[in-house]
C-alpha cells in the first residue's frame, strides 16, 4: 500500500481569493453551479468575536468515506494511495453518494447525470503535475502530497460536520488567533 | 454462419454483461459470445431517465468501452435477433446464424408494457427502454410545449422531471388512486404529490384514447371526457419479461423464467438472470438485481457454486428540490397491523453543504419490528434507515 496522499490547507495564509475554485472549475470544465472545490468566507467564533475566515474545501478523501459505503455499484472507490475516486462506468446516477457525503462534496453532473467529485486532478497528476487548485494558490496555502497525519489538525471547525463521522484525510492549520486562547498554545 | 462457443450469452443488458465479467474472472480462456439486438455495448438503462435530456449522449452510458471487450476477449454480435433455443441440442438459432454452446446464459431482459389503448401505435407514443427512445423524445419535443406521461411510477416521474427541465409542460396520468401504490403508503403518496411542483398529476384516471392527426399523437382523452393536448406521450406502465424463447425451449416459466438462488433454470447448462428471471415468484426489475444475478449466473456457468446474496433494492428518486427514498414494506398488507412513526428532521445546514435541510422520515413497524421506511426531502438519513430495515430493529 502506498503512503496516503492528502490535502494540507493553511487557514492562516489563505486570503480567500478563490483562485483554487476557479482553477478547479477550469481544469475540470465544470458548468455554472458545479464545483469540486469551493472557497469563500465562513463565519466562526474566535475569542469573543464572530469573525469571517477564508476557507477552501473540496472532497476530503476520507479514511472512512460515506460515499464509498453507500455506493451500490462500486463506482466510488478508494485507491491505493488513499484517495476516493469516482468511476463513471459502473455509476447509475442513483445519488446515494450525494446524500451520504456530510460535506456535500459529491454532486450530480449537469452534463452526464452521473455523480462527480474532486479526483485531486488525477489527469494532471498522471503527468507529474500538482492538482490545479494547489498550483493556482498565490499564497501557497494549499498543498497536496504524502503528508503524515500529524502535519496538521483534523478539520473540526464549527461550520463543518464532525470529522469523526468519516475521518477526513484533509489536514489544516487553524487560524493562529485560535491558538492564543489556549495557554499551552495548542490548537483545540 | 455456424459457430460453437463455450459461453453463449443471450442479451447484453446488465445481467448479460456482469455474467460475462464473472465468467472471465473464473475462466480466462473460454470463448464468450454475447448476442444482442442492439447496436452498442452494454449501457446503463437507469441513466436513460436520469441523464439531463438537454445534453444526452448515448456514448456516455456504456458500462465499458469497446476496448475492454476486446481485451477481455468477450465478443459481441450486434443487431442479432434470437429466433429459438434448443436446450437438448445446445443450439441457438438467430437471424444471423446458428450457434452451439457449452453453457448458456439467458439474459434477454424485458420489454416495456404498453397497454392497448386505441391510438397506442401512433407516432409520438414512446416508452423509455433504449437510447434510441431518448433521441425520439428530443425529436418529438421540437416545437412542442406539452407532453403526457402515462404511468406515475419511478421511471414515469423521472422522465417527467427530465422533460420538465427540458422545458415541456408535463402531465402525468396515473390509473391508480395514488402515486406508487406498491412502494408507498397513501400519506407519503399524497405528500409526494405536493412536492411535484410544476408537473400536473392526475390520479385515478382511465385512458379512453390517444388521439392523433396525420398519424401522430396529439392528445390523450380520458374516459371522463377530459383531454390533454400534447406533442408526445411517454408510456411508463411497467415491464414484462422476454420469455417467448424460453417457453418454446421448455424452460419452466411463470411471469419470467423460474430460477433458483444459483440462477439455474432447471435445464442443464442454462442459467437465467436479470429482468427475464424470477426467484421465488419475484422480480424487482432493478439494475442492482440484474447485476447481482448476472454475476452469480456467470460464476456458476464457469464452474462456481455461488448463490444470490443481498443487493440494494431501495427506491431513490432525485428530483431537484424533491427527493424520495423508500424501502421495504410500507403497510402494504391490509391483513397486518402496522404502526407508523413519523419524524420531521432538520439537518444541520453547514455553510458548505447546500442540500435541502428538511426531511420527513417514516418507519413502519409490524409486531414490534421495522418492516420498511421512507424519506421525503433530505435523504441523508437513508443509509441509517437501510441498516435499521436490514437488521429488523425493534420499535
Amino acid at each position: 500500500m502506498s503512503p496516503r496522499k492528502r490535502f494540507f490547507y493553511n487557514m492562516n495564509t489563505c486570503i480567500g481569493c478563490g483562485s483554487c475554485q476557479v482553477a478547479c472549475k477550469d481544469s475540470h470544465n465544470l458548468l455554472p453551479d458545479e464545483y469540486f472545490r469551493r472557497a469563500g468566507m465562513r463565519s466562526m467564533r474566535i475569542g469573543k468575536e464572530q469573525r469571517l475566515v477564508p476557507f477552501s474545501i473540496s472532497c476530503n478523501h476520507c479514511e472512512r468515506p460515506a460515499c464509498v459505503a453507500a455506493c451500490p455499484t462500486g463506482a466510488m472507490y478508494i485507491t491505493e494511495d488513499g484517495l476516493v475516486l469516482h468511476n463513471d462506468n459502473p455509476c447509475i446516477g442513483c445519488g446515494r453518494c450525494y446524500w451520504a457525503c456530510p460535506y456535500g462534496e459529491v454532486s450530480f453532473s449537469k452534463t452526464s447525470g452521473y455523480a462527480q467529485k474532486c479526483d485531486a486532478c488525477l489527469a494532471l497528476r498522471e503527468k507529474g503535475l500538482t492538482p490545479a487548485c494547489v498550483a493556482a494558490c498565490p499564497t501557497e496555502s494549499l498543498h497536496f502530497g504524502e503528508y503524515p497525519p500529524e502535519s496538521g489538525v483534523l478539520p473540526d471547525l464549527p461550520f463543518l460536520p464532525d470529522p469523526s463521522l468519516t475521518e477526513p484525510s484533509l489536514r489544516i492549520r487553524k487560524p493562529d488567533a485560535l491558538r492564543k486562547e489556549n495557554e499551552d498554545g495548542a490548537v483545540r | 454462419m455456424e459457430r460453437c462457443v463455450d459461453y453463449l450469452i443471450l442479451g447484453s443488458g446488465a445481467a448479460g454483461h456482469y455474467a460475462a465479467e464473472a465468467i472471465r474472472e473464473r475462466d480466462s480462456r473460454g470463448s464468450i459470445l454475447m448476442l444482442t439486438e442492439e447496436g452498442t455495448p452494454t449501457y446503463k438503462r437507469p441513466m436513460l431517465s436520469k441523464s439531463p435530456l438537454i445534453r444526452f449522449k448515448k456514448d456516455r452510458l456504456s458500462v465499458r468501452g469497446e476496448t475492454w471487450y476486446r481485451e477481455q476477449r468477450i465478443e459481441m454480435l450486434y443487431q442479432c435477433r434470437i429466433l429459438s433455443l434448443d436446450a437438448d441440442k445446445k443450439h441457438v438459432e438467430t437471424d444471423t446464424g446458428d450457434f452451439y454452446y457449452q453453457k448458456c446464459i439467458y439474459a434477454l431482459g424485458g420489454y416495456n408494457f404498453v397497454p392497448p389503448f386505441p391510438g397506442h401505435e401512433l407516432r409520438g407514443v414512446l416508452t423509455v427502454r433504449r437510447t434510441e427512445d431518448l433521441r425520439k423524445i428530443k425529436e418529438y419535443a421540437l416545437g412542442e410545449n406539452n407532453a403526457v406521461v402515462i404511468g406515475g411510477g419511478v421511471i414515469g416521474l423521472e422522465i417527467a422531471l427530465e422533460m420538465q427541465r427540458y422545458g415541456l409542460q408535463v402531465t402525468v396520468l396515473e390509473a391508480s388512486p395514488r402515486l406508487m401504490p406498491r412502494q408507498l403508503d397513501p400519506q407519503t403518496s399524497e405528500e409526494l404529490l405536493d412536492c411535484l411542483k410544476g408537473i400536473r398529476v392526475c390520479t385515478n384516471v382511465s385512458i379512453a384514447e390517444i388521439c392523433g392527426s396525420e398519424g401522430r399523437a396529439r392528445s390523450v382523452l380520458l374516459a371522463d371526457g377530459r383531454s390533454f393536448p400534447c406533442g408526445m406521450v411517454a408510456v411508463s406502465c411497467g415491464q414484462k419479461a422476454n420469455i417467448v424463447i424460453a417457453q418454446a425451449a421448455g424452460l419452466p416459466c411463470g411471469r419470467a423464467v423460474i430460477v433458483n438462488e444459483r440462477m439455474e433454470t432447471g435445464r442443464k447448462d442454462i442459467w437465467a438472470c436479470g429482468d427475464c428471471a424470477e426467484l421465488n415468484g419475484f422480480n424487482a426489475a432493478l439494475w442492482t438485481q440484474a447485476a447481482a444475478q448476472g454475476r452469480v449466473a456467470g460464476a456458476n456457468a464457469a464452474g462456481g457454486g455461488e448463490t444470490l446474496g443481498e443487493f440494494d433494492r431501495s427506491l431513490v428518486l432525485n428530483g431537484g428540490e424533491m427527493s424520495l427514498f423508500a424501502l421495504g414494506d410500507l403497510a402494504s398488507d391490509p391483513q397486518k397491523q402496522y404502526e407508523c412513526r413519523r419524524t420531521e428532521r432538520t439537518f444541520q445546514n453547514f455553510s458548505i453543504n447546500t442540500k435541502p435541510p428538511h426531511a420527513i422520515e417514516k418507519r413502519f413497524y409490524c409486531n414490534g419490528r421495522i418492516t420498511g421506511g421512507c424519506i421525503l426531502g433530505n435523504l441523508s438519513g437513508m443509509e441509517k434507515m437501510k441498516r435499521e430495515i436490514a437488521e429488523g430493529v425493534k420499535l
